[in-house]
């Protein structure tokens, strides 16, 4: 059994009077990949902002349950809010890169955490363009504009960028739906790689995707967990008959 | 089961399925036959055999097609994946059903005709029961019935049996009559392809299972049959 790294117990959202999840429990592991998926509008977003809070700057959402981050509640009153966001890395659909060069980007988290040092800011950029899977392609223009690269060098530097304040946990909202193959297969490749050191939540459309990469696979559908299981039980043999309606493409 | 979203996928599926229907009762057919040409040493329908089968492996071949441009077009999966998977073997199985057929026709076409053996083995009802084994495995996929498959895995047991019991009387025959060791020869062969003929329809009833109720029965057999057939 493999250690859980995040825990949701009886967990509600709604925005004003519309729920967007409904009492869901599940356990994460560490070290996994967990894929979220579902039709628009079933809750996998809203679940995967509330593991790191970003929800908080609605005032019309209410929460209600736990969410446990190596066995503490992210929303009891003593949570450092900045402290979590720095556990939790995200990387979004479309690439974000801010307008400035690569370098500066992946520097910028270390250097809102106070470190000035030239050459340790070099060695983290360096590192983290490493484990993205992107140096080779940079090292020698990272004083460049990072939005002179493609959408998956972007993305990339952009996964390197949330890798650099050392998180523990990488929430990714379908980082390569925007993506060609070829790029999306290099961003699948890098989440494999990383899920070594990292535990990583991805939401993903894509049914394939989410079998390729992921260990376990959640189902949702209009706010509710409908299944959720290893992702190779998912998709050879689904338990619940909208699992196996909305994986196969059928009319639920 | 509700339809999919995209129809031309339910198409290729449904043509998948009818393509599996109307092999099953082609190799019915061709077991039937093989069983009858054994049985009445019919040499003519022994020859319709043999040339049936190249209709079989026409047929062999588009469904295997049909499972490769499935698999390319549209990545299925759960269900509709372990649908595809088990139309592979089954037509697989289905198709080496009609070759032993093909191969039962010709040995029948060697064997002597003033050979008497017929009221002296257990051909007859073995011919009966493999006519039936295999019918019953081709409905259990038709129908997707899977206590069809656990009766197949019961009665092959059986069968089983007296296919053994066959060889043992072919052999003191062959002794008996040493002169027509040639044809009892051909009837051992027959016997053994009737052994594997049976396994066969075991083998399809096992993809059943797989396709409907997502469980693995291959190769565990004895876990799957009454306690009756498990002592035998």
């Amino acid at each position: 059994m493999k250690e859980v790294k995040i825990k949701i117990e009886s967990l509600s959202v709604s925005y004003g009077n519309k729920p967007a999840l409904k009492d869901v429990s599940l356990n994460i592991s560490k070290n996994q990949v967990t894929a979220l998926i579902g039709p628009s509008g079933c809750g996998k977003t809203t679940f995967l902002k509330t593991i790191n809070r970003l929800n908080d700057f609605n005032d019309s959402i209410k929460i209600s349950g736990k969410v446990l981050i190596d066995g503490v509640d992210i929303y009891s009153k003593n949570t450092n809010v900045t402290e979590l966001r720095k556990k939790t890395g995200m990387i979004f659909q479309k690439s974000n890169p801010f307008p400035k060069s690569i370098f500066d980007n992946v520097a910028y988290g270390p250097r809102v955490n106070g470190i000035t040092n030239k050459d340790e800011l070099y060695e983290i950029v360096k590192n983290c363009l490493i484990k993205a899977a992107i140096w080779e392609e940079v090292e020698n223009n990272l004083y460049d504009s990072a939005l002179k690269l493609s959408g998956g060098q972007q993305q990339r530097v952009c996964i390197a960028r949330a890798l650099a304040v050392n998180p523990e946990i990488l929430l990714m909202d379908e980082p390569a739906s925007a993506l060609d193959p070829l790029s999306t297969a290099r961003i699948e490749e890098l989440i494999l790689e990383l899920k070594k050191n990292y535990t990583i939540i991805i939401v993903t459309h894509n049914m394939q995707q989410a079998a390729r990469v992921s260990d376990m696979t959640a189902f949702f559908y209009m706010g509710e967990l409908i299944e959720y299981d290893k992702t190779r039980k998912i998709f050879t043999n689904p338990s619940k008959r909208q699992t196996e309606d909305y994986i196969t493409g059928r009319y639920g | 089961m509700n339809n999919h979203i995209i129809k031309q996928f339910d198409e290729e599926l449904n043509k998948l399925r009818a393509r599996l229907i109307k092999m099953g009762l082609m190799i019915q057919e061709q077991i039937d036959n093989s069983m009858k040409a054994l049985i009445h040493n019919n040499q003519k329908l022994a020859l319709t055999i043999i040339s049936n089968d190249d209709k079989v492996d026409e047929i062999d071949l588009k469904i295997e097609k049909q499972c490769l441009k499935i698999f390319a077009l549209h990545q299925p999966v759960a269900m509709d994946l372990r649908f595809v998977i088990s139309a592979i073997t089954i037509n697989e199985k289905m198709e080496m059903i009609s070759d032993l057929a093909t191969n039962i026709a010709k040995n029948v076409l060697s064997i002597n005709l003033g050979l008497p053996y017929q009221n002296q083995t257990n051909f007859n009802i073995i011919a009966e029961k493999l006519v039936a084994l295999v019918t019953k495995a081709v409905d259990s996929f038709t129908f997707q019935d899977t206590s069809l498959s656990y009766e197949v895995f019961n009665d092959f047991l059986e069968l089983k049996k007296l296919i053994k019991e066959n060889y043992n009387i072919i052999i003191d025959l062959m002794k008996k009559n040493p002169m027509y060791i040639d044809s009892f020869t051909r009837l051992i062969i027959i016997n053994r392809n009737l052994h594997f003929a049976a396994n066969f329809a075991v083998g399809i009833c096992e993809e059943v299972v797989f396709m409907v109720d997502a469980k693995i029965v291959k190769h565990r057999l004895f876990d799957f049959i009454s306690p009756d057939n498990n002592q035998k």
